[in-house]
Formats: structure tokens, sequence, C-alpha cells
């Protein structure tokens, strides 16, 4: 049973900090890339989004979210944070101008947020759902702008109105119930 | 349109841009003016932008080896085993000289500033490291305990933030002529990049929480001197002859130029009065 691992590691349990590296390393990692413009880049990000999975680990409550959720959400904050502090500096080494998305459905065992969120974005249309994943992936309003020869306003208005949709579906799919969120290991 | 709907609009739009893209100082505050309160971690918004980014991530990608490793020399290091508390873990760069400028006159001038546009309120204190006083004895007659596995301690993050972050900075306190300074001495250690920081206070007076605690506010560059960012409320316990606080600022301090502790009501303050500014440490 691996669905406490972060209380595990938070209680202070030996080994639990390899188990969560094992367990969340290859989701990190994947995140990473996809948001980072090199490599070294993106193996920094993953030191520094553990660091801070080891600090936050405590406040895990498996009844708000699965532990992958909530190890993806310390990733997104990180490498947002990472991707404003990139554009403050001169560019070393140039986005890729391709998305690196997956059209595909997630794995039926990746967590139940990602299930949800994929039916989420099949009722986007379809210029929302274009803006809205290359905004996912750490593409500045101006750099999809650019890419996709739209207006700044209008990437602007894509992204929020697709995610304030995906936002409402997704509660709207939540079950009003005590059942903690289905854990699977990625 | 009404103004509150431009507000929920506003609202909404911020929301999605801080999980999208991040925000800006001036953003940060604006949308923390909006709620009417801190941000939240895991906002539905945020939730929801990860929700995509599970939906799309495809096939995973195995963690590079060398990168594993080095994983799992970082959580060594950070979670190394703790039988007592020592009295300064960090390994402490040389300890810079303090400016002979001491930023009182900075500080004096707070007391002319009227009514500021504080925007949060963070009144739960901190857990704080109690370091040296507190250390369990050793007892000689039975075998120690075999070490246990902690999450690390203020005093543990502090020490990970001088060794892993560049740009952190550790700059001495220097106290006012306030009475309750008196014998006070510590550092502050900021980093800009992570907007983490963590407080070390020797010899600050205990407070009662239930009659006063103190209070951190961070001047920024960016920002007007009026708009101070909080950060955060603490307490000293009795006894305790160091303490490391870990700092919460409510919204981003792009540039600190100055940081001060001042003394206020239980709960701490959204406008300090700046009647007891005990200690500053400018960068």
């Amino acid at each position: 049973m691996t669905a406490t691992l972060l209380r595990r590691f938070a209680q202070g349990e030996p080994n639990a900090s390899r188990a969560c590296i094992e367990a969340f390393g290859g989701l990190v990692w994947t995140l990473a890339r996809r948001a980072s413009p090199t490599r070294e880049d993106a193996e920094d990000a993953v030191q520094d989004i553990f660091l801070d999975l080891w600090r936050s680990a405590s406040r895990y409550d498996p009844t708000v979210a699965s532990e992958t959720a909530f190890v993806a959400t310390i990733a997104r904050r990180r490498l947002v944070d990472r991707a404003r502090a990139r554009r403050r500096r001169p560019a070393t080494d140039p986005l890729s101008s391709e998305p690196k998305v997956s059209t595909d459905a997630p794995p039926a065992d990746r967590c139940i947020e990602a299930t949800r969120a994929a039916a989420a974005l099949e009722q986007l249309r379809p210029e929302q759902r274009e803006v809205l994943l290359l905004s996912t992936q750490g593409f500045s309003h101006e750099e999809i702008a650019e890419q996709r020869g739209l207006p700044l306003g209008t990437v602007k208005a894509h992204a929020r109105r697709g995610l304030i949709r995906v936002r409402a579906l997704l509660v709207e799919a939540e079950v009003p119930d005590s059942t903690p969120p289905r854990e699977v290991r990625p | 349109m009404t103004d509150v709907t431009q507000s929920i609009e506003r609202l909404d739009e911020l929301l999605c841009d801080r999980a999208l893209f991040g925000l800006d100082p001036i953003e940060e505050a604006e949308l923390v003016a909006l709620l009417g309160h801190a941000v939240p971690d895991d906002d539905d918004t945020l939730r929801a932008a990860v929700a995509v980014d599970l939906a799309t991530l495809g096939s995973l990608e195995p963690l590079p080896a060398g990168l594993a490793a080095r994983l799992r020399a970082d959580a060594d290091r950070v979670f190394a085993p703790v039988v007592a508390p020592p009295r300064d873990p960090a390994p402490v760069p040389k300890r810079r000289r303090a400016s002979s400028f001491v930023p009182w006159a900075l500080a004096a001038a707070f007391g002319v500033l009227a009514v500021f546009g504080w925007l949060d309120r963070f009144r739960e204190p901190p857990k704080v490291a109690l370091v040296a006083s507190t250390a369990p004895p050793v007892s000689t007659s039975t075998p120690p305990a075999p070490p246990s596995v902690v999450p690390p301690t203020p005093s543990q993050q502090r020490a990970e933030l001088l060794a892993k972050r560049p740009d952190a900075k550790r700059v001495a306190w220097t106290g006012t002529k306030d009475p309750g300074a008196a014998g006070a001495s510590g550092d502050v250690v900021w980093s800009s990049d992570a907007q983490e920081g963590y407080m070390t206070f020797r010899g600050l007076r205990p407070n009662d929480p239930k009659v006063r605690q103190y209070q951190l506010w961070i001047f920024d560059a960016e920002r007007d001197d009026k708009y101070p960012v909080d950060g955060g409320v603490f307490d000293v316990p009795p006894e305790a002859a160091e303490v490391v606080v870990p700092i919460r600022a409510k919204i981003r301090a792009g540039k600190a130029k100055l940081f001060a502790i001042t003394v206020e009501p239980p709960g701490g303050v959204v406008v300090s009065k700046r009647e007891h500014i005990v200690l500053t440490a400018a960068p």
C-alpha cells in the first residue's frame, strides 16, 4: 500500500525519501523536461522540486488530492517560478517551439485528477485547448502569440477561459463523499 | 458591468495567470487584495492546471540514474540522522562584516507614515526551532536510542538554503534603541530567488503571545516603502537561547532591502504604528 507514502515520509520513516524518489522521480522529471529549455535546467528543477517536496510533505492531505497531484502541484509552482526567472534573464537556449503534450488519454492508472482533466479538455473549443496546453508547458503569453500568430489579448483570453472551464468541469466531477482520491503510482 | 462583476472577473484572470504563468509582485498584491487573504497554495485554479499537466503528460520518462543519485544524496543531507539538535548545523560561510550604515534613520521614518494598504494577514506564528537550550540531556547509563530520521528543522532548512542557493544572503541584525532590543543578536538569511528565508535570534526577549508578538516586515526595493511585505508573526519561547524562525512572506519580495522586527499586539497587525522596532537588517 503506497497511498500514505508522503505521510510515512513526513513521519520520518527510514528510507521513505528513497521510496518517494522512486515513486515520483519519473513524474517530476517528465514535467521538468517538458517545461525546461535544456536538460541541465530540467535537472536543476527536479532537485529544487524534491527539496520543496521534503519540506512540504507533512502538509499532504489524502482527502484533498492524490499524492501524484500533490507532487505535481509542487512541481508546477517551482517550474512556473523558474520560467518567470528565466524570462528576466537573457535567453541562453531557445525554447522548443513544438508542443510536448500527449493527445492520448492519460494512462488509466495515473490518478483520478488526470482522467477527469482529460475528459474536461475534450469539452474545450479547439483554440482554447491548444493555447491552454501550450500555457501549461511553460510558454509565455508572448511566445504563444508569436508561435500561433494570435493577438496577445486573444492568447490570454483563450488560456484563461480554457482553464476556468476545466476548473468548473473538475469541480462538477468531484463526488461529494469522503472517499480519498484514488491513488495510483505513476 | 458592476464593480463586483469586474472584481470577480479580474480575480479569475489573476488566478489563471498565477496558475499558468506566475504573477509579478504588483499582480500578487492585487490578487491578495481581491481575495482579502493570502492566496492558498492549492486553490481550485492551480489544481485544474495541475490536472491538465497530468492529463497531457503521456508516458513518463525514467529518472536519469545520475540525477536519482543526486536526489538521494540531497535527501540524505537534508535528513541526516538527528540524535541531538546541533548548536549550529549550518555550513556557515564567512560572516559578512556588518554594514556600518545602521538603517535606523529609515526605520525611524516609518513613524510618520499613516495608513498603509498592507493587504494580508497571516496570524498563525510559524514553528520555531529551539537550539541549544532545548537539547535533550544525554544519558550515560542507557544505550543511546538509534538515530531517528525526522523532517528538517528550520535550522536544517536554513543550512540547506545557504548550501543550495548562491543568492542566499546572511545579514546580521542590528539592535535599535528600543529597550526590547537590548542584548539581542542573530542574523537573517534570505534567498530572493527562492523567496525563502530564516531568522536567527539570540537574546531576544521571550514574549507572551497573549500580550504581544513579534512581526517581521520586509522592505522591497521594488515596492513603495509604505507597503512593506508582511513576513509573519512569531514568538520567542522562554529560556530559548537561540531560535530559528522561517520567514513567511505573504507576497513576493523581489529585492529585499531592509528587514525589520516590530513588537505588535497578539496576532500581529495589518498597519504597524512602528512604535517598537527592535531589530533591523539591511542586506
